[in-house]
């Protein structure tokens, strides 16, 4: 995993970056921190015609056919600082309120493909249902596939590619998941099922530790003191 | 006592006397000499030589024993090994429905079978045939009795066939001759090769059956090669035929739907493969409708297939609620720009400006 902002390899589970110190609070300051109600195709740019997002509609609603759990969600966008994108990616992935999607597929298993064509870049963030079967390597080997489509400015292919290519990988991985626990058994940090998970997600994760929500309470009550002194 | 010995003494002395006098003559010295010299005819006091009985025997004989016998047979005539009889020449030179022709039975009746069983394959599977007229290594042919004149008069109209005159034990001498349609259009270069190849592929055996067949065998060979390469010529003339009529009708402008295509289907083996044209069609068909269907299943079951993945509890990262997986970055501002040079996702900082 690497921290969105110095792009240093980071822990799985740790609590802010150790290079910069990097948490997510950071970028409500810069964007908000309150919900953004979103589709799951979000042209901000202008960047597909009408049919195209017709077409584009239909490939999304493919990919959640075959994968109950998870959503693809595109975003276009016009963005001004090109280093931000992947801040931006995660925030967004984070803050957003999809109107078009069922309540049974929460956040933790979206995947945003973000392509903002003022700086023409792109990028992928995902939820934490993939964290343990998606790498950085999958997600570009995904995104080099796109990339000429990408640079003949044919939005609609490219993310059709993005789209068929990430269901390929995603379908091996899923494959080999069932296999491993029909082997081996659930893992040992595995929750008891999805309902209970999408509960406790759309509580807003409310059933996390107490330790753990002291510990970020801390963290973010010695970044606004840090700022204070320093304004 | 004594009267009745006399009595049986002088009876046994009339009986020896009566017996001596009743015994065989016995042949004279004299006589005996001269049987043996021939001078007398034993029992020929007994033969009477009477005209009457002679002539009625002799009428009996005649009509009894003398039909019985024989004709008198003509003597053969003497056998010539450089000539061919005279009353099998019709046999050759007639118009014959067999790929062997062998009416002085040169060859033993098994032999024939295995030669002519080998002529009906190739028959089956080219369309040049073969016919194959055996002779004796030594005869010699009429001058009237030519393998052209064979040609002409009997296969003028048939399919092209290959005719062959075989000397058994001889195959020095053999002849080829095609007849028939096309027959012009083989060119003796080709012919005086095919000939010499057979000839030498015959000479290796030292059996004159041996040798037949060997020289069948090479022969039918050089046949599939020529009738590969007339099928060839047949498909491009076939091809040329088209492209100038094809031409004429764009030029004439008249018409240019209904300018006749000459196909080349009759080209050689296509006219076999045309024979299974339907069979080979509706396999193909059934078997395309076969593999539709696989596809069509299988695009089905792979479409209505769901994927899921274990809900695993991962402990929060970074502070968010939802996702913090941060995936890669590509840019596509740059037409020379490659993907790979944007492998290594590094901090802006650490770039080269």
């Amino acid at each position: 995993m690497r921290c969105p902002r110095c792009v240093q390899t980071i822990h799985r589970s740790a609590a802010q970056c150790p290079h910069c110190g990097f948490v997510l609070s950071d970028l409500d300051d810069l964007y908000g921190s309150g919900e953004v109600r979103l589709r799951r195709l979000s042209d901000m740019a202008g960047a597909l015609r009408l049919k195209e997002r017709q077409k584009l509609e239909r490939v999304l609603d493919e990919f959640q056919t075959s994968f109950p759990q998870l959503f693809f969600s595109v975003y276009y966008g016009a963005l001004e600082d090109r280093a931000n994108i992947r801040q931006f990616g995660l925030w967004l992935l984070n803050h957003a309120a999809y109107e078009d999607l069922d309540i049974s597929r929460p956040n933790d298993g979206g995947i945003l493909l973000l392509v903002d064509l003022n700086t023409k870049v792109a990028s992928i963030s995902f939820g934490y249902m993939l964290d343990s079967f998606l790498t950085e390597e999958d997600t570009f080997n995904i995104l080099a596939k796109a990339h000429p489509h990408l640079l003949q400015g044919n939005h609609l292919k490219a993310a059709s590619v993005i789209v068929k290519q990430l269901s390929r990988v995603l379908r091996k991985k899923s494959r080999r998941a069932i296999l491993q626990q029909k082997i081996f058994g659930p893992p040992l940090n595995q929750s008891s099922g999805a309902v209970n998970a999408l509960e406790r997600i759309r509580s807003n994760r409310s059933n996390r530790s107490a330790a753990e929500k002291e510990k970020f309470k801390s963290i973010q009550t010695t970044r606004a003191e840090n700022k204070e002194k320093e304004s | 006592m004594k009267v009745s010995f006399f009595r049986w003494l002088l009876l046994l002395l009339l009986v020896s006397h009566s017996a001596r006098a009743e015994s065989l003559p016995q042949w004279s010295d004299e006589d005996r000499a001269r049987l043996l010299r021939g001078e007398i005819i034993a029992g020929a006091d007994i033969l009477v030589e009477d005209k009457r009985v002679i002539a009625s025997l002799r009428l009996g004989l005649e009509s009894e024993v003398l039909r019985a016998l024989p004709p008198e047979l003509e003597p053969e005539p003497e056998y010539d090994p450089k000539v061919v009889p005279s009353e099998f020449l019709p046999l050759y030179f007639t118009s014959s429905e067999s790929y062997l022709i062998d009416p002085q039975q040169l060859l033993s009746n098994q032999e024939a079978l295995d030669r002519l069983g080998f002529l009906k394959y190739h028959a089956d599977d080219s369309e040049l045939k073969i016919r194959m007229y055996l002779f004796d290594s030594e005869q010699n042919l009429p001058a009237s009795y030519t393998i052209e004149k064979l040609c002409e008069d009997h296969y003028a109209d048939a399919p092209l066939t290959a005719i062959v005159f075989c000397f058994l034990g001889n195959p020095e001498r053999s002849q080829l001759a095609f007849a028939g349609q096309g027959a012009a259009d083989v060119l003796a270069l080709d012919r005086r090769k095919m000939l010499e190849s057979a000839m030498i592929k015959s000479m290796e055996k030292s059996d004159p059956a041996m040798q037949l067949e060997s020289f069948i065998v090479q022969l039918s060979i050089s046949l599939y090669w020529l009738e590969a390469q007339r099928a060839e010529t047949l498909a491009a003339i076939a091809a040329e035929g088209s492209r100038a009529l094809a031409g004429k009708a764009w030029t004439s402008g008249n018409g240019a739907g209904k300018a006749e295509v000459v196909t080349a289907i009759d080209a050689g083996g296509l006219s076999v493969l045309k024979s299974h044209m339907y069979w080979i069609i509706l396999g193909f068909l059934g078997l395309l409708c076969v593999t539709a269907a696989c596809v069509f299943g299988w695009l089905m079951w792979s479409r209505s297939r769901r994927y899921h993945f274990p809900v695993v509890e991962t402990p929060e990262r970074l502070g968010a609620n939802y996702a913090a997986g941060v995936g890669a970055v590509i840019a596509f501002h740059k037409k020379l720009g490659s993907p790979s040079s944007q492998r290594n996702q590094v901090p802006d900082y650490l770039k080269r400006v």
